[in-house]
């Protein structure tokens, strides 16, 4: 989890995570009052009262209360999250410690054990239906699926634009790998579309730019230097000599540039030595001129 | 329309080889007979042998055209032996009795409730085939992919930048998946983009449903209605579960990575291997399926480095309640793969290791 770290959290570091992971769903919840209601059926089997005691239950399901009590102990222990996971360079990664605590399926045992216990099939399906109204009720639906959904544009999943862009470059050049400046929504995408492209911009460069504190960059280095002039200028609209931006396209070895119509750059880059090369939807396709 | 059909040939051949892979594994160590079982274990034992095949030929720099050969001649042998067996078994039962036989054999027990189970999983498939993503971690996932099939290389290009690489990543050149799925794409002509993000992200979300549907199974003693519900209802609290970090979020938006194969297929196998040596603690298939899990873990995702304390938290418990204390040389063995991974992942990550690209 980027930003959380032991060293700012210390002993709270555990807990934090487990908050941030489930947000607003409640399932974790649901899951331990399933194991409690798991633990005083067996307790009531042990003690003589068989009926309490399903056959279901006395069996596997010793493995999901077992298996929790060892993850707390062990993983999910503060002490030992507090000396272990920062040696081993883990924290941005320990949230996915809590993928081994089987709560999801663990929660839906219980509750279609609920569901099995009424006799009549209407009402077995009745209660199937109310326990599913529940559990959505209780979680917090998945953006970009059950709510605003991310519908395609195409079979290769990438926008329409990106494939005109990739388009015009391939008719107007003639460079086997031309290199590309993309605008921020296109950068990630575009290689995985086209590979015969050359980002300017690495991934890991414009996310640093953009604040990310899970990636390593060395903002030092002239490799990142020149990149943050060209995003500064492109992408965060900050005063950049056209001059300068000329130097660093050339410095840079870039061919083309792909940015947004409504960036309002085409007078600049126009004074940079760009001319444009087409449109595609939103963007603009400029073509640099190294000469 | 080509690549429409493409991916359907991609999606038919590829759970093809993975029925295959399973009913030879299952004949070998004598299982019985369960199609979705399988399914499961054929995907797990084609990317152990792919990382074991993949990863040695990544690091010699041996051209993709390289790996799709030997590949290739491997998939046709385990597959053609897997079919000769098959044949052989059934010679003895006419066509209509055995079709007959086997449709009853699936169907007895499930009822009305295989209905909402096979709605949830077409709802969990098209939603998978139907999203595009936005993630920029697809930028390595679906890049390395690209790159490697445009270079005919195995990883020595950065994905980021088209560049090549002085040093592979240690923490991606292990996990061989993206490699997979190079090599389908030089085997049928498919866009990586396709493979990766339409047929892959449909398979895996099968995978992640037939596991839990195996779970179930495991839970409720052999009740395949109850396992039909639980199905139903994993999917809704999938489907319900937002954060960044959830399983259910992973599986529907990033399907195509292998973090969401660890938490949604890596981990769930954990469970239903703990569950299965609860059931039957002196049976050898349990601990064979662990050592898969553990082999194939690392082809998905470097952080199957935490595969083994997953499996302590399920297995050993469940050795100490049972009380085989023997079993825990073959649990400790079926181990073997990850510990070797996590040694070479952290001593990587500590840049105590360093692996030449080029």
């Amino acid at each position: 989890m980027a930003g959380v770290t032991v060293k700012d959290m210390g002993l709270h570091f555990v807990g934090i995570c487990m908050k941030y992971y489930w947000g607003g769903c409640l399932f974790f919840v649901l899951f331990c009052a399933g194991i409690f209601w798991n633990v005083l059926s067996l307790a009531g089997g042990r003690f003589g009262k068989k009926e309490a005691c399903t056959k279901a239950g006395r069996q596997p399901a010793v493995v999901l209360i077992s298996m929790t009590i060892v993850l707390f102990l062990t993983v999910y222990d503060p002490f030992l999250v507090k000396y272990v996971i920062p040696a081993l360079h883990f924290e941005n990664e320990y949230y996915r410690f809590f993928w081994i605590l089987p709560v999801i399926p663990g929660t839906a045992y219980y509750a279609v054990r609920l569901v099995f216990a009424l006799r009549t099939g209407w009402g077995k399906a009745l209660a199937a239906l109310a326990a599913a109204a529940v559990l959505a009720f209780l979680g917090t639906p998945l953006e970009g699926v059950v709510k605003n959904f991310q519908m395609v544009e195409n079979i290769y999943k990438v926008p329409d634009d990106l494939m005109d862009a990739c388009r015009i470059i391939h008719e107007d050049g003639d460079q086997e790998h031309p290199r590309v400046v993309f605008d921020i929504s296109l950068n990630t995408v575009a290689r995985q579309y086209d590979p015969s492209l050359g980002l300017v911009l690495g991934r890991d460069a414009v996310l640093y730019r953009d604040g990310s504190a899970v990636v390593t960059v060395d903002p030092e280095s002239l490799v990142y230097r020149r990149q943050k002039v060209i995003m500064d200028k492109v992408f965060y609209g900050e005063k950049v000599g056209w001059k300068r931006f000329r130097r660093i396209l050339k410095k840079t070895r870039t061919d083309y540039l792909v940015l947004k119509k409504d960036a309002g750059l085409s007078p600049y880059l126009k004074r940079a030595g760009c001319r444009k090369a087409g449109e595609a939807g939103k963007y603009i396709v400029y073509r640099f001129e190294q000469k | 329309m080509s690549e429409f059909v493409k991916a359907a040939a991609a999606f038919f051949l590829q759970m093809s080889v993975f029925f295959l892979f399973g009913r030879l594994l299952m004949s070998l160590l004598r299982l019985k007979k369960d199609a979705s079982l399988a399914l499961v274990l054929g995907y797990l034992l084609y990317f152990a042998l792919f990382e074991v095949m993949a990863v040695p030929m990544t690091l010699l720099w041996v051209p993709l055209n390289g790996l799709c050969i030997v590949w290739g001649i491997l998939l046709a042998l385990l597959s053609g032996t897997a079919v000769f067996g098959m044949v052989r078994g059934r010679r003895k039962e006419t066509g209509r009795q055995k079709y007959r036989r086997k449709v009853y054999t699936y169907l007895s027990g499930h009822s009305f409730w295989i209905i909402p189970a096979a709605a949830a999983v077409l709802l969990q498939c098209a939603f998978g085939a139907l999203y595009q993503d936005t993630t920029v971690d697809a930028a390595y996932y679906v890049g390395m992919t690209s790159t490697s099939l445009y270079t005919g290389t195995l990883g020595r290009y950065s994905p980021y930048t088209g560049a090549l690489m002085k040093y592979f990543q240690g923490r991606y050149v292990f996990s061989a998946y993206p490699m997979h799925n190079a090599v389908w794409c030089r085997f049928l002509s498919i866009h990586p983009l396709v493979q990766a993000k339409t047929v892959m992200c449909v398979i895996n979300v099968l995978m992640a449903n037939l596991i839990v549907y195996q779970i179930g199974k495991q839970l409720f003693q052999g009740e395949k209605r109850k396992a039909d519900l639980m199905v139903c209802l994993v999917c809704v609290m999938q489907l319900f579960s937002y954060t960044i970090y959830s399983p259910g979020t992973f599986l529907f938006t990033r399907g195509y990575e292998g973090k969401a194969l660890l938490a949604n297929v890596i981990f769930p196998m954990v469970l239903y291997c703990s569950l299965w040596i609860y059931q039957d603690a002196a049976g050898r298939g349990a601990y064979a399926a662990l050592f898969l899990v553990s082999l194939s873990a690392a082809c998905f995702s470097g952080s199957s480095v935490i595969l083994p304390a997953a499996a302590a938290a399920g297995v050993l418990p469940v050795l100490f309640l049972r009380r085989q204390f023997s079993r825990l040389v073959p649990f400790s063995l079926s181990m073997v793969p990850s510990v070797v991974y996590a040694g070479l992942y952290f001593g990587t990550q500590l840049g105590w290791i360093a692996f030449a690209a080029s």
